[in-house]
């Protein structure tokens, strides 16, 4: 199912799937960020930096799914991060508390700039799609409860689905 | 519902924003993006959005941007999104004919005379099980009568108490004003049953030892009046004071006390129109028989909102009982066969009613409307009338 080929011995293995994690952030920086925010060069280095952590931090972890997971969430950062440097920090910091200590502040700033691109995303569902994940994301409500606050007669998961991906691919393209 | 047990990248990604997957969803799900630069893309989405409402200050926040949106936005920036009159999905057109208006009317008149004189057959055999003999009855309804209207009542009332059809309970923590109404409403309801069972005791160990149960059962049947008005002025008014607003209940608390009065002043000419005295008599019945439909078709009337959605069908028995009760000012010149049949079908009227409440309390109806109500959301008037 998965491209990792069966290798000769584990550190290979382990060395297979950093190249493909870091093929992945890379192609994932690149599509989200060079056009107008970076140049190749700095998608690389977003890329190769979330490697590092992976190698130099979580040497012990050797699972993939786990390796993916901490990469996506150090990439996560190493972009904000990238947009802080780039100026877009001193905008947010303003807004910010004063007495918040820098790493505190970075992840403020990290998850308002994540909400931005949420509700940017939500706002231009449909009506419904919006007020069901609503309903789910923001206000944590059970499938049995959304579906008769919305008077939804099917299957109320699979439209769940379909509002989710929607939000995604907005989110994606709402940079 | 489905889980996305299986591999199902949109149900796994959802699931992901949600924080809803186990171990095993997550493992798989980062296996797969590991694998799909597409799904690492979502899945680097999903992850920043989960990430970011997981802080509470941006949940909330984005919690309030979303509700103001709703509030302002869709009539300015979506006109042609669908009015809370119709939230389920609109039928296909179908061109209307004047032959099938017709067809459907005279169909209409069909099942209402076979279904009325079928109801009016198993009425009269279930009454006539209750008269002395054909053509001879007792002078009103017999003892047996009001002591299954008591049983039924008492055993509606025990079934509160227990763990059948428990209510949907609201967390105090995000709507503590929604949670005290419903407490309210719940008492104002036991209230109700509490005091049918009272009337309907009183005529029945009355009855039994031969002796006039009137006019105290006229001032209980005024009583059950009240909780139901109780439990209307819950769902219409702001009933809790709030932090900071002591007076919030001032309305509630008003229409309350005046409807109390009212109810004593009608229950006191009721039972002087019995005893014929002050010069009055029994047309002063009507006004108990007012007094009482007119607190179940406001109670009614307010299940009738979109945000509890009780289908109108199941309303009709329930206007019906409102009605039926304007009976009762000729209720004791009626042949007693007539006195029985109303009766049952005031018996079968409250279980109905008994029915639909329970409905709303078990299924979350009257939660999601006592929350919506304390969010602001029940219309323009709303907004300084929330519960």
């Amino acid at each position: 199912m998965f491209p990792v080929r069966e290798a000769e011995s584990g550190e290979d293995r382990y060395h297979q799937q950093l190249a493909l994690i870091r093929e992945r952030i890379l192609a994932f920086a690149r599509r989200r960020l060079v056009p107008g925010e970076a140049d190749f060069a700095d998608a690389e280095e977003i890329a190769q930096s979330c490697i590092v952590v992976l190698w130099e931090r979580y040497p012990e972890k050797r699972d993939l799914a786990e390796m993916t997971a901490i990469a996506i969430g150090t990439a996560r950062h190493k972009i904000a991060q990238f947009r802080r440097d780039r100026d877009r920090l001193s905008r947010a910091a303003a807004e910010a508390p004063q007495s918040a200590a820098e790493g505190d502040l970075f992840e403020q700033v990290a998850a308002r700039e994540a909400a931005d691109r949420f509700l940017h995303a939500m706002l231009q569902l449909p009506s419904r799609c919006r007020e069901l994940l609503r309903l789910k994301l923001v206000e944590q409500r059970d499938y049995a409860e959304i579906r008769m606050r919305l008077g939804v007669s099917g299957n109320i998961y699979e439209m769940a689905k379909r509002c989710h991906q929607a939000l995604l691919r907005l989110a994606g393209g709402a940079r | 519902m489905s889980r996305p047990d299986a591999f199902d990248p949109d149900a796994l990604l959802l699931g992901h924003t949600a924080g809803e997957l186990t171990a095993g969803q997550e493992k798989m799900l980062f296996e797969a993006a590991a694998a799909d630069q597409e799904l690492f893309d979502q899945l680097m989405e999903a992850d920043a959005m989960r990430a970011a409402l997981s802080v509470p200050e941006q949940r909330n926040r984005a919690a309030a941007v979303l509700s103001a949106w709703e509030q302002r936005g869709p009539a300015e920036m979506e006109p042609r999104a669908a009015s809370r009159a119709a939230l389920r999905p609109q039928p296909a057109y179908r061109r209307q004919t004047l032959a099938a208006d017709l067809f459907r009317s005279v169909l209409s008149t069909i099942a209402t005379t076979a279904a009325l004189r079928l109801g009016y057959a198993l009425l009269a055999a279930a009454g006539a099980t209750f008269v002395v003999a054909p053509g001879v009855a007792a002078a009103g309804a017999p003892a047996v009568l009001h002591l299954a209207h008591a049983a039924v009542a008492a055993l509606l009332l025990a079934i509160q108490f227990t763990a059948f059809f428990k209510p949907q309970e609201i967390p105090a923590r995000e709507h503590p004003i929604a949670r005290q109404c419903l407490a309210q409403f719940i008492t104002g309801w036991r209230w109700a049953w509490v005091l049918w069972l009272a009337l309907y005791g009183w005529l029945w160990a009355l009855t039994a030892l031969g002796r006039n149960p009137y006019p105290v059962a006229d001032i209980l049947n005024c009583l059950t009046a009240f909780p139901l008005f109780w439990c209307f002025f819950v769902l219409d008014k702001p009933s809790v004071p709030a932090p900071g607003q002591p007076g919030r209940n001032a309305s509630f608390r008003k229409a309350v006390g005046v409807t109390w009065g009212i109810g004593a002043g009608v229950a006191l000419l009721a039972a002087a129109g019995r005893m014929h005295v002050w010069g009055l008599n029994e047309f002063c019945l009507g006004f108990l028989g007012i007094y009482d439909g007119l607190a179940i078709a406001f109670l009614v009337g307010r299940f009738d909102s979109h945000w509890i959605r009780v289908p109108r069908w199941m309303l009709a028995p329930l206007y019906g009982y409102a009605l039926i009760q304007m009976i009762y000012v000729f209720f004791f010149n009626l042949p007693a066969e007539w006195q029985i049949y109303t009766y049952l079908v005031a018996l079968l009227f409250k279980v109905c009613l008994f029915l639909v409440v329970t409905h709303l309390l078990h299924a979350g109806n009257l939660r999601v409307y006592l929350e919506a109500a304390e969010d602001g959301k029940l219309g323009p008037a709303a907004a300084g009338d929330a519960r």
